[in-house]
This record gives structure tokens, sequence and C-alpha cells, in this order.
């Protein structure tokens, strides 16, 4: 048996014996043998310290997406004269070549040439070098904002390669401005309590507003299952900062919030478990707290009323809600809430998850209220051959440590697969989105579901909704013509 | 000074200048008002109050007068009567002006009906050329600036993406005519600035990102040109053009930009003024089609709008002749 189905069983055993209860869906850590982390967590270690090892896989990858599109201007050619001074050669070189603007930069010797756009500016410049009295000619070469994050395992997210990220991060990098995400899941590892909990490494410099534990009743959302940090870590891990990972909305204030618990807070004594009570609790603690988007990377099988009304309080506080659709497509396919109610209310989403080759994860639920898909993962395939399964890395706590130390201490980059890892490359979306002056629920996810490339039978489907989310054509928007 | 012994000579040639002269000026004077100075000339009188005297080229209001003003009348034209205005009425000199003849009756003199056609102005009378209608040149060619503003058929995605529904268009062109047809080449150029959006239920949401529309009609118009009157030329036309239309945004690689050519129509209707010899100021009401130029994936798609045309009111400054 799987670890995915071992977890699948074990949620399900609560859901029946203490239903409606919650259920988280990630289904499983990438490495199958159990302890299933421990093994990708050392790769992953060697490969952070090991650069000649780093330095073939860049250049595989290099090797695997050459770009030299639209590397000249169109249009622009860059003529330097022997006799920069002398406007009348000039003027009638301009003339000769048809040139509609001539001008010359600042704190250069150079002229440049605008020729129509359609022109082949190539050979505009051969023929200009050719003309007496021109030192060179050349085709102006197009400046890139070659923003890459630097945290080091940027190279396995996949995922954010696969939408495109750097160049969406080249409109919205990561949130300028105060955009505050709600992460309702087992709580993140946000703040350090003593010696025995601390905080992720990689979310020291990601901002946490205050939250809650509904869990344990108290403000205190800290996580023990390592499902909510690592969901936090695809919105909002600390970007930039020379370690780990990178997160999409990498600027957002983060609400940790924790409504749903682990074994280990049963065993602890939590006074709550995770229920469609807890999650609504939170949804309305978020909604009055200022989110603008919530992230739900869980479900529960039974229709709440509780759980609808507090989805519907939500928007109408102008909260965008984001649901994952459910990882049981292959047991039953059941109907997850709240996602099942994001085709009835205008401002919430449920995501179905994708895998390398943007083809459905086997696990992800295909049901009717299924509106938009995103990377999830299939930690049971390689397809990108770069040595590691196929899920959603972040930093996240690592519980195998934990049980041999007994204290949270320990953190690991990890491979999740789920619509729990979809939904959070959905929420960081929204919230670049809300940053770019979009700040409607509902049209949030008009904007979302009108950028989204279709996958599947065209139109919406059961299984991938109305596509993948597109980051960068979201946030471009229209323009007139194109 | 001049010497006795050389004023014979002087005032000889005086006489001499004067008698030739003489039967010219008389010939000069019109005969009705030759023929009016050697009888009684016609008297009428206002028979209501506020008559008022018409003077022509302007037409003006050149006195009121009350009941009762007898006045000499020296030629009649049509149903008005020209007269001549006493002087406490049209100041001094030989004012004239032109009364309703229902206004006035006849009280002395020839009767009205027996006046002469409306009399030669005092310039007419001398033998000055008298300024007459131009006729219009049979060819001409003329250069000219234009500037315009266009009401976009388009205008919800213009004011989408622009933040307005119209535009002002630079440009020029050339002109010949060859009688009453003229054809005209013109090109003007708009370029302006707006925002990329998204349109959620006829809304638009700003994206913040700039994006620059810039369209260049070049068109061909061969139309008609009425007579002139009054030194004003009204025209109409109509013709084909080529519609570069091109859409730049930030952030956007190459293959994202739009940079295209549309067969664009148009009618249009306007009037020309000669203010100079070489000099003529037009205004021209255009109507411009550009059809399945717009559409999917843009933003006119959301609003069902396909033509880059529009309305436009031009003022055009032309030099030529």
């Amino acid at each position: 048996m799987t670890s995915r189905a071992v977890a699948g069983t074990v949620a399900l055993g609560v859901a029946l014996a203490l239903a409606p209860l919650p259920l988280i869906h990630r289904t499983a850590r990438a490495q199958a043998p159990a302890p299933p982390a421990g093994p990708k967590a050392a790769a992953l270690a060697r490969l952070a310290g090991d650069a000649a090892l780093r330095a073939t896989l860049a250049e595989r990858r290099l090797a695997r997406t050459p770009d030299t599109r639209d590397a000249m201007v169109p249009g622009l050619v860059v003529v330097k004269f022997r006799d920069p001074g002398d406007a009348a050669a000039v003027a009638a070189l301009a003339a000769g070549h048809r040139a509609r603007d001539v001008s010359q930069p600042a704190f250069t010797d150079v002229h440049v040439f605008r020729l129509d756009p359609d022109a082949d500016v190539a050979e505009a410049a051969r023929h200009l070098a050719a003309e007496p009295g021109v030192a060179y000619a050349e085709p102006v070469g197009r400046a890139e904002m070659h923003y890459r994050p630097n945290d080091p395992l940027f190279r396995y997210q996949w995922s954010l390669e696969q939408l495109d990220l750097e160049r969406t991060w080249d409109i919205n990098r990561g949130v300028r401005g105060e955009v505050v995400v709600a992460i309702v899941d087992s709580g993140v590892a946000y703040t350090t309590l003593g010696t025995d909990y601390l905080q992720a490494p990689d979310l020291a410099g990601t901002t946490f507003l205050p939250g809650y534990d509904f869990v344990w009743d108290d403000d205190v959302p800290i996580d023990f299952n390592g499902h909510g940090t690592h969901v936090t870590g695809t919105v909002a891990q600390s970007t930039d900062n020379n370690l780990g990972t990178a997160g999409i909305a990498f600027n957002a204030r983060i609400i940790p919030i924790k409504a749903v618990g682990d074994d280990i807070d049963e065993l602890l004594g939590a006074p709550n478990v995770g229920t469609a009570v807890t999650v609504a609790q939170a949804i309305r603690f978020a909604a009055e707290h200022g989110a603008k988007v919530i992230n739900l990377s869980l479900g529960v099988r039974l229709q709440s009323t509780t759980l609808r009304e507090a989805v519907e309080f939500a928007v109408e506080q102008g909260a965008f809600v984001v649901a994952s659709a459910g990882n049981s497509a292959e047991d039953g396919n059941p109907v997850f809430y709240p996602a099942a109610y994001a085709p009835e209310i205008d401002g919430v989403v449920a995501v179905a998850a994708t895998d390398y080759v943007q083809a459905r994860s086997p696990y992800s639920n295909t049901n009717d209220y299924v509106e938009l898909a995103a990377p999830g993962g299939n930690t049971d395939e390689d397809l990108n051959g770069d040595g590691f399964l196929d899920g959603i890395v972040q930093q996240t706590v690592d519980l195998d440590a934990f049980f041999d130390t007994g204290r949270f201490d320990q953190f690991s980059y990890l491979f999740f697969q789920g619509t729990s890892m979809a939904a959070p490359h959905v929420t960081g979306l929204a919230a670049l989105l809300i940053d770019q002056g979009i700040t409607e629920p509902a049209v949030i996810e008009a904007a979302l579901k009108h950028f989204a490339t279709d996958l599947g039978p065209a139109g919406r489907d059961n299984e991938f909704g109305y596509g993948i989310i597109n980051p960068r054509a979201t946030l471009r928007g229209l323009g007139l013509a194109r | 000074m001049i010497r006795r012994r050389h004023l014979r000579p002087l005032v000889a040639s005086l006489a001499v200048v004067c008698a030739l002269a003489l039967p010219a000026t008389l010939r000069a004077q019109p005969p009705g008002e030759a023929a009016v100075a050697e009888s009684a000339p016609t008297v009428v009188k206002t028979i209501r109050d506020r008559v008022m005297v018409w003077a022509r080229d302007p037409s003006r209001v050149i006195a009121t007068l009350p009941e009762g003003v007898e006045l000499d009348a020296v030629a009649r034209d049509a149903q008005w009567v020209e007269v001549r205005l006493p002087e406490r009425f049209g100041g001094p000199g030989d004012v004239r002006g032109f009364v309703y003849h229902a206004h006035v009756e006849h009280v002395g003199g020839p009767a009205v009906d027996t006046l002469p056609d409306r009399a030669p102005s005092p310039q007419e009378a001398a033998g000055a050329e008298v300024p007459r209608r131009r006729p219009a040149p049979r060819f001409g060619a003329r250069g000219y600036a234009e500037g315009a503003y266009q009401w976009f058929t388009a205008k919800d995605s213009f004011e989408a993406i622009l933040d307005t529904s119209g535009g002002v268009f630079y440009g020029g062109g050339a002109q010949v005519y060859f009688g009453p047809v003229y054809v005209d080449v013109g090109v003007t150029r708009f370029e302006k600035t707006g925002e990329r959006a998204f349109v959620f239920e006829g809304e638009v949401f700003r994206l913040g990102i700039p994006d620059r529309i810039t369209m260049t009609p070049l068109v061909v118009t061969a139309g008609y040109r009425f007579p002139e009157r009054e030194r004003i030329v009204p025209y109409l036309g109509g013709g084909i053009g080529s519609l570069k239309f091109e859409e730049t945004s930030d952030f956007a690689e190459a293959d994202e930009n739009v940079s295209e050519r549309f067969t664009s129509y148009h009618v249009v209707g306007g009037m020309e003024y000669a203010a100079a010899r070489w000099l003529f100021v037009g205004g021209e009401v255009r109507y411009t089609s550009v059809p399945d130029a717009l559409g999917a994936p843009g933003i006119a798609a959301e609003f069902d709008e396909s033509n880059l045309g529009g309305v436009s009111v031009a003022v055009k400054v032309l030099i030529g002749r």
C-alpha cells in the first residue's frame, strides 16, 4: 500500500468516525517508501551542497528550453556614423532608407533609425553598414528582465515554470501592495516557540498577521502536520532569499488559521478536531480580519449549511475563496464541500490538479463543480526527468525528525501532491491579480476562468473546469485587439 | 511757381483734356439715373412706423423711418424700392437703401413702376470694375494640413482601453480637381496610450499595464465640388483607404503586439471657404468603416465590436488654387 493510499484511508476513517470532518487534500509525500520524506530530503540536501550536480542539471535545463525568440526589437537599427555631427548625412541616410524617425539617445554617439516595424532589420542593418560614412549598423537587441528567484530549489518547482511565473513576475513581482491571504489549514510553522517549535526557515521573510487556532482555541496556529506550511509556501514562501524555494505571491501577508487537526493534536489533547464548524469559524475569522483571498486546501464530505454561509459571508466581505476539489477520483469521486458550492457562488472556485504534462492527476476529483485546474503534481511519475517524482516541492515540517527527537525543529523540502497543492497556485495568482487592481471576488473568478487555458474537451468539463490557470495572461488582461 | 508765359499752354491743355473727358463722363452716367435727373424725381412716403431701410452686400438695416417720411425713389428691384435717405436719417452724402414696396406709397413724380431696375452703384456708375464672382478654375491642385476628431464606432472598446471613445487625428494630404471633380489623397495619424483591462458584466477593470494604440489611415477620396457661392464650395465624396493599426503594450512579446493593415471605406461631405486667393479653409464630416478589424482575443470581442472606423469632423487648411 502506498503512502498516498494510507493517508487516504486514515482520512476516510476519521471522516467516518467524526463526520463531518475536513479532509486535507494532500495525498502523499513524493518518496513512496516509508519513511516517505527521508530519502527525498536527503537528496535535496545533497543537491544543495553539490555544485557539480547542480551544474549538470542546469545545463540539461538550458538545453531543454532554448529561447532566442524576439531577440530583436522590430523596426529599430542602431547606426554609428563616422561623423555623428554631420546632420545632413544623417538626414540623407534616413531619407534614403525610409526611416520614420531618427534619434540620438543621450550618453551615446549612435543614432537609432526607426524603420517600418515589419522591415527586416538585419537586412536593413547590412545595407546601412555598407553606406559611406557609416562605421557600423546593427539591429537593436531586446533587453529582457531576467528575473528569476535566486532560491536554489526553484529549478525543481516545475509547476511555476509551467505556469510561466518568471514572465508573470515581470508584470507583478510577487505582490507590491498589501494583499492579505488567509491559509485555513493545519496551521503554519510561522513562529518559534522556545526550542521545541521553530519557524520554517524559508518562511522567515514572509509577513504573518495574527491568526487563530480553532482546534486548540488559542491564537498560536502552529502546524503539527506539515500540510498547512507546505500550502503556505506555494502561496508566499520567502523568495529571492538564497534559500530553498519560491512562492507565487511572495510578498503577500499571511493570516495563518488552524482549522484542521492532526493525530498529534488529538494525542496532545486538543479540545477540538477539525470539522465543518471549525472551518466555518476560520473562514469568518479570515474575512473579518481583512483577508482578500482564503485558501481552503481541504474539504468536507457532508453538505454543511454552516460552511456554505461562512463562505458566502466571506465573499460578501470581499474575500475570494479557493477550495480544492478533492483527491478521491479513484475512490468513488465523492462530492466535497465547500468546493461543491463554487458554481453557485461567484467569488468561489473549485480547483482540480494536473501533472507535469498538464494531464489530470489521477486522484483529482472529476465533479461538475470543478471550475479551474492547476498543477497539483503526480508523485507516481517523473516525467520531467529531474530525478525526483513530479510533486509540488516546498519546505515544511519534517515529521520524521519530530518522531525521532520529539521537537518540531527540523524542516525539509518535500514533494507533495494533491488538489491541496493545486489550490494555492490559484490563491497565489488571485493575490497577484488583486494587487493589479481587480479586487471583487466575482471579477477575480471571471478573470481566472476567462484567461485559463482550456484543457480536455472544449469549454468547461469535469476534469479541468475551464482549464488550467494562465497567470501571465490573467495579469496582462486584454488590449484593444489582442 | 509757374511763370505767366507758361500758363497759356497749360490752360489750353487742360481745356482739351476736359473737352475729351466730359463726353466720357456723361456716357458713364447710367441711363436711368440720367433720365431721373432730367425730370422730377419719383417721391414715395412711408405709410407706417418703423420702416426699415436695407443696404445690400452686406445685407443690413441702415435706417428705421417713422411714418410720413418722403423719400426720392431712384430705382426698383422686384418688390423693393431703392431710395435716397434724407440727411437726417442717412447722414451726409448720397446714402441709398431699399424699402419694401408695400411700406411706402407714391406721392409725386413718375410712378414707381416706371423706375428703372436697381440703379448702378456709384462705383458702377463711375465705370469702375466691379468685383464679380470668380469663375471656378477648371484645374487646380492644393496641399493641406488637417486636424480631425473621430468618434470611434467601437466606442466601448476604446473607452475601456483609452478611457475615451474618440480621438484626434493629425495629418495632411494633396488634392487636385478637374472642373467639379476632385481627387484627394491624405494620411493622418492617431496615437494614444491607455491601459490593458478586463471586462466583467460590462464593467471595465484596468490593470495598470500601458497599452499604446496607433492608427495611420491612408485614404484616397474622389468627389464632386458644387459651384462656388459666396466664396464657399460644398463638396461630397467617397473613397477607399488602408489603415495601419498598431497596438503595443508593456511586457508583451513581439507576437503579442499588433501591427496590421486593414482596408477602409469612407464617405465625406464638407465645405471650403476661399479665405484668400491661395488659401482655403475647409470643414468636413467623414464616416469611415474598417470592418472586421477587431475581435477576439482583444477586448473588442467583449463588446461585440469589430469596426475600427467612426465618424469624424475635420478642419483643413489648404494652400494652392
